[in-house]
């Protein structure tokens, strides 16, 4: 079952154009959406969660159109959005409790189950007591995801789920969700690359509304293999640089500036060459470099 | 840094457009109360308080006006200043405060200063609206004063800034402290609920003291200052800022202090951390995954029983925590203080309780517990809309496979089950309080029916409108402001002059229940429009549903389109359905009252008087015959409402002159109307809407000449009215007055009264005639077109029912189904009688006329027709029968009936009236008094108003004044009176103290709000305030100064001289003179200050001190300061030369007078000394407080020993 995303527009009243004719096909496994803030990433999320209108467009979802016939939707549908709370003085186990009656499990038996194998599976047993405003971060976010895989989703979209995770946190949740995303869609946003390269099998970047690039990383890197040139420079030789080259990325590296550029050829003897990666793509991509 | 801020808080507020709603909503309700209040609205007459007689822009009517608009605005300042510092916690964004490089005082301070500012700022539009209004078109230039930067400016000072204060630093330690907004409503109802408490208790003067403390906007403080205010005090003083105000204000910005310093103390910027919670612990060693192993499959179920579940889940979890929260209980907690304090006062009249009966209870519980729920209502809907966003919980709940519907649905059955519990809390207080007063008949059902069907009916409608106006609204602190507002405009529509529940949204009509006709016909209206109202409430239910805001919002525009495209057909339908129905039950009611009733608002009302006036007015004066006689059968069908009347007036032509012309006037209600003079005549007007009809006879009728007036009218009720119900005829207790009948002429008691009012109407001032004006002095002021007839009336009722009028019972039969009686009073009588029928028990008993009594008098047969349930206080009004007949036949002359019969009927009007031998007598104020025999300070009131109405037999029914200014001096200033003498036998002077402390406040109290000029007794105009309050307390002075005997000397003689005579009719003049006869010269002033002018004394005590005498007695040395003064008709006083014989005296412990000398004072300083044998307590000047006092508690000072 693919999510099919077609010609999807969004515009806020305010004036700000956040999706414009995003399409998108999605097959199961993980998806990673990718794009820095402000990119529309949320809207896209929040529409295919059912939580926001689109102006136009289509998403479907198999047969089910997710845009007009959201409570059905909602059935197969879990959703990690990226800011939420919890009741602070409601257990783990309660509070999950309730929502797994919410999404539909109504057998109590059942419903302890899961509620429990979830727990499990995001390594919360041992606090299921415990209110849940004493939740670190990290628990709190996996709290999150145990709540989106109630009642065997088959879209599962978690929205930023790792700003904020410190790294043992951060691989612990990839782990977690890369064992669901074999048999469902998963769709994970996130702004930092390496979330992506970690877990996703596919992927698309998203920039100022527009799907600029999309497929499997693998292949996105490819197209840029022996492309991509790097040296290190003086800090104030950086603008020449930016103004000569096309410029894909610059990273400070032990107090000098490391640049990366996007060439057909060597651009002189003192580039030298380095092996393309996401990152590269990603940033070429929002920099709109190597197209014309 | 604390001022910078302040500022920004206050440049915030300025940009977010409600601001400038709010400005609005101030201006406007400033515009519409001076609007109202100014008579700018035809035909509606609210004063708000201070009397026509005040200018709209007085200072006393803007404090009023501040005083209630500033409790509105503490909605806002609830937002204002709760948000000030929760918003960083609502926004996360404390951190960048606390880490600031501000002090804990720059951040509190500032936030403080910024609510109290922005609130501040939304003010002064209060006084723009009021002046705008006071200088717009619409509001009569004499209703205006001189405008003076005082009046608009010491409201601010002394009620409104204060009060900003108080209410900005309750609500910013709440929010503070609690880091919650819940709290901030929660004190919000507490402050209401003070202040509602404060104004129950000001009914006992004792307790008013205490409400001017506890109110906690002041309000009742400023009562207390000017309640005794003239109406010149009112137009040019300014409410200052002393005596229990300014203790009020202190005592609050006490309150107001502590809560500060305790939030000031318990905030910490870094304390966050350290208060919330440590994590939970856990197993950070992270075990490796668990290995990934299927999650076990679940069976979804979304099945409608499923959601219908779910939904039900939801609600009660909702429930739960509502009413478990520790908020939640400091409301019920404040209820419950004021269900105790309310309850204890369960009042009646001059401070004697009643019995708690249910429908006591209920109405002091319900009534104004109402506001309390609906306050209730509209917070805790928005909390409800509100809480999953709150808790930022939405976007995992809203993306859940649960229908809408559940969702919402959650909500309403959420602050439905609010109600029930509140509606369950209320019944448990109730009959508490009932134990607790040791009364145990409860009366269950009664309890049911009125919470449940009609109280909780109507929260449940509420409930619907507040959810809907929240969701639409879809921003929390506007909706609350919204909802308030609506609540605000639902019960001020009226004032508008738009009465008609058909679109008053959600409101029921009022109902009265009454122990003796239940619920009666008060139930159809009701049903009806809770199924008007309920079925429009589901209907906004269902849109609100629609409406329910899921996932992200957007405009409203977009809402609409969203819930139009999501909303099913069938939904679309039922809302369709319940729409028509609801438009079909509106057809319903408006068949009711429009069409089968007339629907008269009082603005129809008042003009229909005018019009009565303008057009029939010449007929006033227009010589008509005279009834000689009255024969009369009157009808009762109580099961349908209807009465029939048929009769024969026996009319002579007593005028000088030929009368070609007779005017019939008919009450406005009569149907199937037919006169007949059956000689020739022809109708030649014919008004059926003001009930005037004019017959040109076909011979004059001769000076002298005979005829009879053959009438048939009925009276019935189809369907249920507007508000203006029927009382006089229900199914038990239908009670006819007077004017049921027909009068011959021009019925001037029909007329508009009010100076103010008539102005409107271009209606020059009303003036009573002159003592001594020939036109109304041929004229009695009871019934006018009649002098004294003979009477036979013939009654009929159902077979279960007795019928009662005037006279004694001559014959008493059942025929076809229905029971007959026949009465006929001895001798010619006032046609000022009632007929009543209803379901009684009656309880008998005889008067013996004491041996050596006064030739003339006989045994009296006494009688109390009274509803089976109350024979509670049955043997006082007997006794005060008893009494008051051993009294008045012994000093005034005989008793001319058979009998005294007391016949109650229900509490639709609270008052009782004495016909020929008949004394009609409310259900509710007397029947259901709980007397406390054994405290002599607590009044007999069942035993007073009988006394009050057998004195009538004498003062109305024996001698009856000409109508001219003054007339009512000779019947209720005389039976006050007589009543009083006859308790002061009974029950000893202690009683009368407190008598005439209450008399000297409805004295004071009605002269500061009178609507028109006040007159000295003498020429007193019908003002209840005058010829009850000032009557009791002139008549008992001079009782005090010549003598009881005296007295009664002179009244004796005057119903010798007077007795059945007229007219031409005795005034006040006969009484002002033949008490003058009586009066030793040294007190002949009195005559002149009691009833001849308008006199008033400002007495005081200064200082006592008592030193014990060798015999053991005391010497106390009293020092008093004395003042008299004189009033003009507007209250303007001046200050006359003393020269009075005034009581100096002195009081023990128990508040008991030991000692009490009469003094000749005519210095403003004086000091005397009075001996008495029992250890001092206190001492002072007048301490019965038999003159006219407006300071009358400052009249007794504490007695020093030496």
């Amino acid at each position: 079952m693919d999510l099919r995303i077609e010609r999807l527009s969004k515009r806020y009243p305010a004036g700000v154009q956040a999706l414009r004719d995003v399409s998108l096909t999605i097959r199961p496994g993980m998806f990673g959406l990718l794009g820095p803030n402000g990119a529309g990433k949320s809207t896209l999320m929040r529409t295919l969660a059912t939580l926001q209108e689109a102006d136009a467009g289509e998403v479907k979802l198999g047969d089910v159109d997710v845009l007009h016939d959201k409570d059905t939707a909602r059935r197969v549908l879990g959703y990690l959005p990226q800011e939420f709370g919890l009741y602070p003085k409601v257990s783990a186990e309660d509070l999950l409790d309730h929502l797994a009656a919410l999404k539909g499990i109504t057998r109590a038996g059942e419903r302890r189950d899961a509620v429990h194998a979830l727990l499990q599976r995001t390594n919360l047993l041992d606090v299921r007591k415990k209110p849940l405003g004493t939740f670190s971060g990290g628990m709190k976010q996996r709290f999150g995801i145990a709540q989106a895989l109630l009642g065997q989703p088959r879209l599962v979209i978690v929205d930023e789920p790792t700003a904020g995770l410190d790294p043992e946190e951060r691989v612990r949740f990839h782990n977690l969700l890369s064992e669901i995303g074999e048999s469902v869609i998963v769709i994970l946003s996130t702004h930092i690359v390496g979330d992506v390269v970690d877990v996703c099998r596919d992927m698309a970047i998203l920039h100022e509304g527009k799907v600029l690039a999309s497929g499997e990383p693998a292949q996105a890197i490819a197209g840029l293999n022996g492309k991509i040139w790097q040296k290190t420079v003086a800090r104030a030789e950086l603008e020449g640089y930016e103004r000569d080259h096309a410029v894909v990325s610059t990273r400070l590296f032990g107090g000098r500036t490391r640049v990366r550029v996007l060439a057909d050829a060597r651009p002189d003897a003192s580039f030298e060459a380095a092996e393309a990666d996401l990152e590269d793509v990603y940033f070429s991509a929002i920099k709109g470099l190597g197209r014309a | 840094m604390l001022l910078r801020i302040a500022t920004f808080e206050v440049r915030s507020r300025l940009r977010a457009p409600s601001t400038y709603v709010y400005c609005a909503l101030f201006f406007v309700l400033a515009f519409f109360w001076v609007t109202v209040a100014g008579g700018g609205v035809k035909g509606v007459n609210v004063d708000f308080g201070a009397s026509a007689k005040v200018a709209v822009n007085a200072p006393y009517a803007f404090g009023l006006l501040a005083l209630l608009t500033g409790n509105f605005g503490t909605v806002i300042t609830a937002t204002f200043a709760g948000r000030a510092t929760f918003q960083d916690v609502e926004h996360r964004s404390e951190s960048f405060f606390f880490t600031a490089p501000i002090t804990k005082l720059d951040y509190l301070g500032g936030r403080w200063l910024g609510a109290f500012l922005s609130s501040l700022l939304l003010y002064p539009w209060i006084a723009l609206g009021a002046l705008a209004a006071a200088h717009g078109p619409l509001v009569d230039a004499s209703r205006v004063g001189p405008d003076t930067a005082l009046s608009y400016l010491a409201p601010y000072a002394t009620i409104l800034v204060p009060n900003l204060v108080l209410t900005t630093s309750l609500f910013f330690a709440m929010a503070t402290l609690f880091r919650r907004m819940l709290p901030v409503y929660v004190a919000s109802i507490v402050l209401v609920l003070g202040y509602i408490l404060a104004l129950q208790i000001t009914g006992d003067i004792s307790t008013r003291p205490l409400a001017a403390l506890l109110d906690p906007f002041g309000s009742n403080a400023v009562d207390r200052i000017t309640e005794y205010w003239t109406i010149a005090d009112k137009n040019t003083r300014v409410v200052p800022f002393a005596g229990p105000l300014a203790l009020n204000r202190a005592v609050w910005m006490v309150v107001t202090a502590a809560l500060l310093a305790i939030a000031y103390a318990r905030f910490s910027f870094t304390d966050r951390g350290a208060r919330a919670k440590p994590h939970a612990p856990e197993a950070r060693s992270p075990r490796p995954n668990t290995p990934p192993h299927a999650l076990p499959t679940t069976t979804l179920d979304f099945s409608r029983a499923a959601s219908l579940r779910a939904m039900l889940g939801l609600a009660r979890l909702q429930l739960r925590e509502t009413v478990k929260s520790p908020f939640f209980l400091a409301v019920l907690v404040a209820a419950g203080i004021f269900v105790a304090v309310a309850g204890a006062e369960v009042d009646q009249m001059i401070g004697t309780k009643t019995l708690p009966v249910t429908y006591v209870v209920l109405e002091v519980l319900g009534g104004a517990f109402t506001l309390f729920v609906v306050v209730l209502i509209a917070f805790y809907a928005g909390e409800l809309v509100w809480r999953e966003r709150d808790a930022r919980l939405a976007p995992i709940l809203d993306a859940l496979p649960v229908p809408r519907w559940v969702l919402f649905g959650s909500k309403v059955v959420a602050l439905f089950g609010l109600q029930v519990f509140l509606v369950a809390a209320l019944m448990a207080a109730g009959i508490v309080l009932q134990l607790a007063k040791g009364y145990h008949e409860h009366e269950i059902g009664l309890y049911l029916r009125t919470l449940i069907g009609i109280r909780l009916v109507g929260f449940w409608i509420l409930c619907a409108i507040a959810l809907f106006v929240h969701v639409i609204v879809n921003d929390k602190a506007v909706g609350h402001v919204v909802t308030i507002a609506y609540f605000v405009a639902s019960v001020a529509l009226p004032l508008l002059g738009f009465e008609h529940h058909l679109y008053r949204v959600g409101m029921l009509p009022d109902f009265k229940y009454s122990a003796m006709n239940g619920f009666g016909h008060f139930v159809a209206p009701l049903v009806a429009y809770e199924v008007y109202w309920g079925l429009f409430a589901a209907a906004l239910a269902i849109i609100a549903n629609a409406m329910w805001v899921r996932g992200a919002a957007g405009t409203l525009q977009q809402r609409i389109a969203l819930a139009r495209a999501t909303t099913p057909r069938t939904t679309k339908r039922i809302v369709a359905a319940l729409l028509v129905a609801f438009a079909a039950t509106g057809a319903f009611i408006f068949w009711n009252t429009n069409i089968l009733n007339r629907y008269v608002p009082r603005t129809t009302e008042e003009g229909e008087k005018a019009d009565w006036e303008k057009q029939y007015k010449s007929w006033e004066k227009t010589p008509q015959p005279r009834i000689r006689a009255l024969t009369l059968s009157v009808d009762f069908f109580p099961e349908s409402r209807a009465a029939k009347l048929r009769g024969t007036y026996a009319l002579e032509n007593a005028s000088g002159a030929d009368i070609p012309r007779v005017a019939i006037t008919l009450p406005q209600s009569a149907r199937g109307v037919t006169l007949s003079f059956g000689r020739g005549e022809r109708r030649t007007i014919a008004d059926e809407r003001l009930g005037f009809f004019v017959f040109d006879l076909a011979t004059p009728l001769q000076p002298g000449e005979k005829a009879t007036l053959a009438f048939e009218l009925a009276f019935e009720n189809l369907g249920f009215t507007e508000s203006a119900s029927d009382t006089r005829l229900v199914a038990n207790g239908s009670f006819l007055k007077p004017d049921s009948l027909p009068i011959v002429g021009y019925d001037g008691s029909r007329e508009v009264l009010e100076d103010a009012t008539r102005k409107k109407y271009d209606l020059s001032p009303l003036h009573v005639a002159a003592p001594g004006d020939p036109y109304a002095s041929a004229r009695n002021y009871g019934t006018s077109e009649a002098d004294w007839v003979d009477l036979d009336v013939t009654l009929s009722t159902s077979p279960d029912q007795l019928a009662i009028t005037a006279g004694h019972l001559v014959r008493e039969w059942s025929e076809g189904g229905r029971r007959f009686f026949h009465y006929r009073p001895e001798g010619k009588v006032m046609v000022f009688c009632s007929f009543i029928s209803g379901r009684y028990e009656v309880v008998r008993d005889v008067w013996h006329a004491p041996a050596g009594a006064a030739p003339g008098t006989r045994d009296v047969a006494i009688e109390v027709d009274h509803h089976p349930g109350h024979a509670y206080d049955v043997p006082r009004m007997i006794n005060g029968v008893k009494r008051s007949l051993d009294y008045f036949t012994a000093s005034f002359g005989p008793y001319q009936h058979e009998q005294v019969r007391i016949v109650e009927f229900p509490r639709y009007a609270r008052f009782a009236q004495a016909d020929p031998g008949v004394i009609p007598f409310s259900e509710a104020i007397g029947f259901i008094a709980k007397v406390d025999g054994n405290d002599p300070q607590d009044l007999d009131i069942p035993f007073y108003v009988t006394a009050h109405e057998v004195a009538h037999m004498w003062w109305g029914h024996q001698v009856v004044s000409a109508d001219v200014q003054g007339a009512t001096v000779l019947s209720e200033s005389l039976a006050q009176y007589s009543a009083l003498m006859v308790m002061k036998r009974e029950f000893g002077p202690v009683a009368m103290k407190k008598f005439l402390r209450y008399e000297l406040d409805r004295y004071l109290r009605g002269r500061s709000s009178a609507k028109r000029a006040e007159r000295p007794l003498a020429l007193v105009e019908n003002e209840p305030y005058i010829h009850y309050a000032k009557g009791s307390l002139t008549m008992y002075a001079l009782a005090d100064y010549i003598g009881e005997d005296a007295v009664n000397a002179a009244l004796a003689k005057i119903v010798r001289e007077w007795k059945f005579r007229g007219p031409p009719y005795p005034d006040a003049r006969v009484l002002v003179a033949a008490l003058r006869e009586v009066t030793p010269a040294q007190y002949a002033y009195t005559i002149e200050d009691l009833f001849e002018t308008i006199t008033l004394y400002e007495n005081r005590a200064t200082h006592a001190t008592a030193t014990k005498r060798a015999d053991g007695k005391y010497d106390v040395r009293v020092e008093v300061l004395a003042k008299k003064l004189r009033a003009n008709d507007v209250g303007v006083e001046t200050e006359i030369p003393i020269g009075d014989f005034v009581d100096v005296g002195v009081v023990d412990g128990d508040g008991n007078v030991t000692s009490v000398q009469r003094e000749w004072i005519d210095r403003p300083a004086m000091t005397f000394t009075v001996v008495t044998d029992a250890p001092p307590a206190k001492a002072g000047i007048d301490p019965m407080g038999k003159l006219v006092d407006r300071f009358p508690d400052d009249n007794l000072v504490a007695v020093e020993s030496k």
